[in-house]
């Protein structure tokens, strides 16, 4: 039986239909997005505030470890323990997108300061990238359709 | 230059973390908002427990 039209059901039909539409929709564009600029993948699949909630906290931290002189691990093979941290916080750098392309572009470098702040600083810039990092994979789970909306 | 002591620097820690934490971790914006004071409040708790027990154990 064919559900009417404007009924419940056909709604629910419908309704059913654009979100297995939505799934179709182009995987790799709103990952890159994510990746590159902290929030803007959840803006473009629609969830304004989501995304600008996470911009405003990720990019928050992150400049929030410039202004407290944070270093950029620079990669270091030497020791083991050494290469784990240097290449560690690499990764976790890079998980910053363009913020950290542009900070390094621009020419910020710090060298190594005595004192706790600069060190709390080093590791606000990592954790935001890991944190845009935790980001993009939403934006995965919602594109793939593990993460419904309720 | 940021100026700011250790407790703040937690705090603030713990506030922008939360807002990601909650964002990400939940599907409905109610269960978003309790999950980031949720996650806030543990990592204030962790914060003040560890403070303590690193202020015991130095005497």
């Amino acid at each position: 039986m064919v559900p009417k039209r404007g009924s419940s059901k056909g709604r629910e039909e419908t309704e059913r239909k654009s979100s297995g539409t939505a799934r179709k929709s182009p995987i790799v564009l709103p990952l890159v997005l994510a990746y590159l600029i902290p929030g803007a993948g959840h803006v473009y699949l629609k969830r304004h505030w989501h995304g600008l909630a996470l911009l405003a906290a990720i990019s928050g931290m992150f400049f929030c470890g410039i202004l407290m002189q944070g270093r950029m691990f620079v990669p270091t093979s030497g020791n083991i323990y050494t290469t784990i941290m240097t290449y560690g916080g690499y990764i976790g750098d890079l998980c910053n997108g363009l913020l950290y392309v542009l900070t390094v572009g621009l020419g910020y470098e710090q060298e190594t300061l005595p004192g706790a702040l600069h060190d709390y600083g080093t590791k606000f810039i990592v954790c935001s990238g890991l944190l845009n990092l935790l980001a993009v994979v939403d934006v995965f789970e919602i594109v793939s359709g593990e993460k419904a909306e309720s | 230059m940021l100026e700011l002591s250790h407790l703040q620097v937690a705090i603030l820690f713990a506030l922008l973390a939360s807002i990601v934490m909650g964002v990400v971790g939940r599907s409905s914006d109610r269960a978003r908002v309790r999950y980031g004071l949720y996650c806030f409040g543990y990592f204030i708790g962790a914060v003040f427990v560890l403070g303590w027990l690193m202020r015991i154990g130095h005497g």
